[in-house]
């Protein structure tokens, strides 16, 4: 029980400042554009595109073998049992602070993998995705920066 | 055996895993040779005392390091040259604890380090152990047995929930086997799976490093920018 307090706490923090930090300008400009819940439909998704979407949250070697859960009309359902312990879905507007402008916005769709135990989602977004990268392999003791 | 196996700490484990490949062992090998044994003491110290406290800032931004205690290098080992208020602890690392095997005596190795409360109640530690041992003349194998053995018998604390590290600064310099590190961020944990954080995977950008002789695991991720915001290429 503790244990998925956790989750939900750590989940609902990332969303939150995914939603802050990837999304400043849409916060800023409109201060209420969702009051009310939409239809539950506008807030679901192609399965299979849901799953496909839920994945891309984490490189394949990691979501290949992860089981995907996916949202229906009453909540979150396993639509892919995985075997490597991580759970990869797609998160909704909700999973922000109650009084987030985008609370209610039916196009939020963050992609999140996670491991149990322990927690530890990433999100990596196709519009944001941070450009990692090592440096090559230093080629001579005296290899400039 | 244990000499082989791995590093005093698990940096050096971190450092060999990212960015050696087998045929750069050769190459450390090599290099093994320059720094055979212990440089007079005088060349790890920094003169200048300001000099090491803003390298030491480097390694992380300056919202986080302009309040943070600093430490520096004196013959015996760190000491506060800053007290701070945010609970973060900055420090230039030397070979003996931030370097590759083989710049383990490397009077030149600079490696800023900013460590939050966390990570200064137990990685530091090992770090400051590392250094009084190293001063004191000791060999590579013998610091490690010493590490070893203290966190075996406890003296030496397991990671404490939330220990990581900045490694952000540009301006330090690795050794001869690593000159310059990315720009990384590190968070260590007692003995943990890396495969749990999904590191070391193809596509992953988490690099991870497990030493069981220290019940360390150490998780890196590179980071956009260095700790002054210029981009890190």
């Amino acid at each position: 029980m503790k244990r998925n307090q956790t989750h939900q706490i750590f989940f609902n923090a990332f969303a939150i400042a995914a939603l802050i930090a990837c999304r400043p300008a849409i916060a800023q400009d409109a201060k209420q554009p969702y009051p009310t819940m939409a239809p539950v439909e506008q807030y679901l998704m192609d399965r299979d595109a849901e799953i496909a979407l839920a994945r891309s949250a984490a490189p394949d070697a990691i979501s290949r073998d992860a089981s995907v859960i996916v949202l229906t009309r009453h909540g979150y359902e396993t639509a892919v049992r995985g075997k490597n312990g991580w759970v990869c879905w797609v998160g909704r507007g909700w999973m922000a602070m109650f009084d987030h402008p985008e609370f209610w916005n039916p196009k939020v769709a963050p992609q999140i993998a996670s491991t149990h135990p322990p927690p530890v989602p990433f999100c990596r977004t196709p519009t944001n995705a941070p450009n990692y990268s090592w440096p090559a392999i230093p080629n001579s003791k005296s290899s400039p920066r | 055996m244990r000499e082989n196996k791995i590093g005093a700490i698990a940096i050096k484990c971190f450092v060999l895993l990212v960015l050696l490949g087998t045929a750069h062992q050769a190459m450390a090998q090599d290099v093994t040779t320059h720094y055979p044994k212990m440089a007079p003491i005088d060349q790890y110290l920094m003169a200048d005392q300001g000099a090491e406290i803003a390298l030491a800032r480097s390694a992380a931004p300056e919202s986080i390091s302009h309040d943070a205690e600093v430490l520096v290098l004196r013959r015996h080992g760190f000491e506060t040259a800053l007290k701070g208020k945010n609970g973060f602890v900055c420090i230039v690392g030397r070979g003996w604890s931030s370097a590759a095997d083989a710049d383990f005596w490397n009077p030149n190795v600079r490696v800023p380090m900013c460590l939050n409360a966390a990570a200064a109640h137990t990685y530091l530690l090992r770090v400051t152990k590392i250094t009084e041992l190293a001063l004191a003349g000791r060999t590579p194998a013998q610091v490690n047995e010493a590490i070893a053995s203290a966190v075996a018998r406890k003296e030496l604390p397991p990671m404490e929930s939330g220990a990581m590290c900045y490694m952000m600064s540009k301006l330090g310099y690795g050794g001869d086997v690593i000159p310059h590190w990315p720009s990384h961020v590190m968070f260590f944990y007692s003995q943990t799976d890396p495969a749990t954080w999904g590191a070391n995977l193809p596509g992953s950008p988490i690099l991870a490093m497990s030493d069981d002789h220290e019940h360390l695991t150490m998780f890196a991720i590179g980071v956009q920018r260095w700790s002054d915001g210029t981009e890190n290429r």
